[in-house]
This record gives C-alpha cells, structure tokens and sequence, in this order.
C-alpha cells in the first residue's frame, strides 16, 4: 500500500484514515461472517444448547483472522528509533532532572545499598564532585 | 475435565493473551478487558475459572503495560500516566531496564498483598450486604453524582447524569419493543469502546477532524537493551532493596481498603506521600516506581474483589470499567445473579490464587526476558489500524450475539453519544457505567417509568 500523506491521531498512535475504515470494513465482515456462518453450521454437529456460544468463538476467530490480514496489508505507520537517550554528560544532566549533585553525592555516599546498585550500573560516579569542590 | 483444570486453562489463557495486550501502547483498560472477559463468560466457563481468568489478566496486563512505559515513555494504559515522570528520569540516566524490573517487581509484591487483604476486608463488608441491596437504586444514583462530580468533567458530569440516564432507558425501551428482551452487554460495550468511537467520528468529521490531523507519524524512541542478570527467573525480592519493599507493601495494604477511589488517583497519591521524602534522583525515582505499579496492581485486585465477595453489586470504578462484566452480563450473569452469589469465600481464594500464581508466572519472567524483542515485534509489524479493527469488530460480534442489528445500533448509539461526552466535556468511563446501573431507578422516580 502506498504511504499516505495525512495521518489522524486515534487512541494515541497515528493513524491512515482510509487504512483504518478498510482495516474495521475486514475485520467485521470476518468477525460477523464468523459468526453467522457458525450458526447455519454447528446445528448439525453440535449439541442445541452450544449453538450460540460455538458461532461466538467463530466470530472472535474471525476476528483474530482480521487482525493477522490487516498487520500484513497495512503496515505501521509509526517510526520507530532505536537511540540511546541516557545523557552522558554531567552538567547537562543535573540541568535536565534540575538536581543539586552534592546532595545527590551525599545520599549516594550514605547509601550502601544505593551505592551498589548504582555502581553495579555504572551510574555512581555520574554526580562525583570535581576535587576541587569535594574540599571544600 | 475437572474444575481445577479448567481454571488453570483459562489462567493460562487469560495470562499469555493480557501479557500480549499489556504490551500494546495505550491499550485501553476497559476496552480490552470487557470484551474478552464477556467472551469467556458466555462461551459458557465455570464461574469459578472466570475468576481464574480474569486475575490471571490484570497481573499479567498491569506487568506487561510496564515495558512501552519505562522503555519508550508513552504510558501502557491510563494508569500508568503519574509514572512517567520517573521513567524519564531513570531513561536520562540510561537505565530504563532498572525503573522496569522495579515496577514489575513492585507489581508483584502488591498483587499478592492485596489479594488475602482484600478478600478479609470484603468478609467484614459482607455484613452489611442487606442494607446495600435493599437500597441498591438510591446507592447507585448517589454514587453517579459522587463518581460524576470526580470525572474530569466535574459539574458537567453532574449536569447529564439524567439526559445520559433518559437515553439509556430511551434506548432500552426501543431495543425491548423490538427484541421482548433487555440488553445490557451492548449497552456496556458501547460505554467501553466510546473513546475510540470517537476518535474515529472526529477523524471523520471535516469541520472536527483538524483537531486531529497530524503532519507526521508518531516516532517513538526505544532504549537500548542491557540485560544483567543471569538465569530465566529473576527472584522479585532481590531487584528491590528493603525499603523499597516496606515502602511498596505498606502502600499496598492501605489502597486495599480505599475500593471506592480511582486507581489512578490512588497510584498518584501513594506514590508521591511515600517518595515524598526520599532523596537522590534515582532512590527516589526506583522506589516510587515500585511503589506506583504496586499500587496499580492492588487497587485493581482490591476493586474487583471488595464489591464482588462483599455485595456482588458494582460499586468501584473497576467494578464499573474493566471488571463490569463479572457483576453483569446477562443472560449468564446479572447483579442478582453472579459471582457474588455462585462462588464461595473458600473458591474465591483458591481460584483467586491459581488466577494470580498462573498470570504472575507467565508475565513476569516474560517481561524480565522478552518485553522489548516483543515491544519491537509489535511496533514493527502490528499497525494500529489493524488493532483498531479487530476491537471494533470484536464489539460488533458480542453486540449481534446480544441483540442482532438492534444490540449494533445500541452499542455504535452508545458509543457515539458517551464517547464525544467523554472527549469532550470529559464525562468519564466509570461515570457513565454508574449512570446506566441507576438509570432505571432514577427514570422511575422522575417520570414513573
């Protein structure tokens, strides 16, 4: 399918509008046809009492069958990256979280258990003062 | 097959399907969970392995919404919004693998403090049970202006309790002229599946739909992977530090008595008085995460089992969203008939327990090892689109099954109507489902319908 040029926001993604009527348009005539085929099927080989609830998991494979067509008809629109947004530098990320790093320092070095964590991650040393600062 | 054997099937069901769903970014509670839970319990399950299913859901769900939250900062449900703040703050830092092993590890913890907590809490409330049920019309109009006035909307919300309670009845008369029936699941699902309605009607809409348009598609950013530690099964206890775990069990147990609160709400509140004093940007954030996804968990356990073991009517906006179902799906159950009034307190513990064990092994040593290669997969190859169309056919399937074309009509009406009320004037989920449990009541006091 070509790219499409405008995109809707709908629960949070964004999504094709024409995708997305065709995308419900296959998935209900699955789900339905599911259904009603069941129910013209399963009385002949199904006990009386079954009916309804055999025709309901046909509709909901049906369904499932819509969801797996439209993945490969319409692929994602979303882009999604894969960059690493941890901050390395210091300084920026004590201006970023609005932190004051001695007293970050301070509870790291009161800790132990924070400590460790922290060292096992290789983060405990992000706020470590300059030797200059620690003296005074 | 044995009962126990059933249960554990559907526990398994309901784990691996919610572990799956949980992953979904922005994946509505109560529009996926009512319909899946309806499913099982018109196929015709044992009660008892409804419950099994059911818990096995909300802790396999509320582990796995934890990875599209800490790993790309967009929230896996509504609830889990006041963490995100603290993900962030543990992603700038470069270790968003730890702010997720320490919210499913919290989620853990608070699962299985909630659950026996809860279940004695609901035993004491049960003595009550009379009183609750005798006045069950009045209850529930009172709690449609208190749950109202609490939706975003606030006295909006207030405002139409009674034109949203006429068009309920409105459309249940017509449905009744036609069908010699009353519907109830469509009018559910309608209320549940309302804010995607709608955001489709806008999108439709040509004077509405600018609101929506984008330029771009969404981008969304995923940390890098660093795993770091060794076997499958990461023991829950040893990722959080003691505190942590005092902190997260406290908080727990108190928001397993405060049932009639929003979950949300609740998830805010505990996690901010608790880390409130805590220090250091990546104490605090590790332990309020704990102690946030904790609560996510123990007010979801709390509200579905206080109103159903204490009165089997639904009085907890769980009750009104995601758990309606078990309190209300006829023709299997209704508010005189349902799990309240089939299981005992000893079943509701056993199965409660073989729900929650099951959900719990399958999602958390999933998440630990394969939440990002599966939140990959389904960014990379699952479009919203798709997902979007099978709920929608999902709805129209249980819909027909209800009521044919009519039970359709009602729930798209429904939908329509409660979903732009939803967007737009901010009448929430839980208000509306409160609204149509009193809305016979109050219709007969107004008017003598």
């Amino acid at each position: 399918m070509d790219k499409p040029k405008e995109y809707v926001e709908i629960l949070g993604d964004t999504v094709s509008p024409q995708h997305t009527i065709f995308s419900i348009i296959i998935s209900t005539i699955l789900g339905l046809g599911g259904f009603l085929i069941g129910k013209q099927v399963f009385p002949l080989i199904a006990g009386k009492s079954m009916i309804n609830s055999y025709s309901l998991l046909l509709g909901i494979l049906g369904c499932v069958i819509g969801l797996i067509l439209n993945a490969f008809i319409f692929r994602p629109i979303r882009i999604l990256t894969e960059n690493n947004t941890a901050i390395q530098n210091a300084e920026e990320l004590i201006q970023v979280l609005q932190i004051d790093p001695k007293e970050e320092y301070d509870i790291i070095m009161k800790d132990p258990v924070i400590r460790k964590e922290m060292e096992e991650l290789g983060i405990k040393n992000l706020f470590m003062p300059k030797d200059g600062e620690l003296k005074k | 097959m044995s009962v126990f054997l059933t249960a554990l099937v559907f526990a398994i069901i309901g784990g691996v399907l919610f572990s799956l769903i949980g992953l979904v970014s922005g994946s509505d509670e109560t529009a996926t969970m009512v319909p899946f839970t309806l499913l099982v319990i018109l196929l015709g399950v044992p009660p008892v392995a409804v419950f099994s299913f059911f818990m096995a859901a909300v802790i396999s769900k509320h582990l796995t919404h934890a990875a599209p939250t800490a790993l790309m900062g967009i929230p896996g449900d509504t609830m889990m919004v006041p963490l995100l703040d603290y993900t962030e703050s543990l992603r700038k830092l470069g270790v968003p693998h730890i702010a997720l092993r320490k919210m499913i590890s919290g989620g853990v913890i608070g699962a299985f403090i909630a659950f026996p907590v809860s279940l004695l809490f609901a035993q004491f409330l049960g003595h009550y049970v009379d009183f609750f049920q005798k006045y069950t019309g009045v209850i529930f109009a009172i709690a449609a202006i208190i749950i109202a006035y609490f939706s975003k909307g606030k006295w909006v919300s207030v405002f139409l309790i009674i034109p949203f309670a006429l068009l309920i009845q409105g459309l249940n008369l017509v449905s009744f002229e036609v069908l010699q029936k009353h519907l109830a699941i469509s009018f559910f699902l309608g209320i549940a599946i309302g804010p995607m309605f709608s955001d489709i009607l806008i999108a439709m809409s040509s004077s509405a739909r600018k609101n929506v348009v984008r330029d771009k598609p969404q981008t969304y950013n995923l940390a890098p992977e660093i795993k770091s530690w060794s076997g499958y099964f990461p023991n829950p206890l040893r990722i959080l530090t003691w505190p942590q775990k005092i902190f997260t069990s406290m908080a727990a147990f108190i928001s397993s008595f405060t049932f009639v609160f929003s979950p949300t709400g609740m998830t805010a509140l505990m996690g901010e008085i608790f880390g409130s004093g805590i220090r250091g940007v990546y104490k605090k954030s590790t332990t309020t995460l704990s102690i946030m996804n904790g609560v996510t968990e123990s007010t979801y356990i709390a509200e579905t089992i206080i109103p159903l073991v204490a009165f089997g009517i639904p009085l907890s906006p769980m009750a009104l969203g995601p758990a309606a179902p078990l309190f209300n799906a006829p023709p299997v159950f209704s508010t005189n008939h349902n799990l309240h009034h089939l299981m005992t307190s000893w079943q509701f513990f056993i199965f409660g327990a073989i729900g929650l064990i099951v959900g719990a092994l399958i999602a958390y040593p999933f998440v630990m090892n394969y939440s990002r290669k599966a939140t990959v997969f389904i960014m990379k190859y699952v479009s919203q689109e798709a997902i979007i169309g099978m709920f929608i056919a999902i709805v129209c399937v249980i819909a027909f099954y209800e009521g044919q074309v009519t039970g359709i009509l009602v729930t798209f009406t429904v939908a329509a109507v409660g979903g732009l009320l939803n967007r737009i004037l901010g009448v929430g989920s839980g208000a509306q489902f409160m609204i149509y449990y009193g809305s016979a009541w109050m219709m007969t006091a107004l008017i003598g319908l």
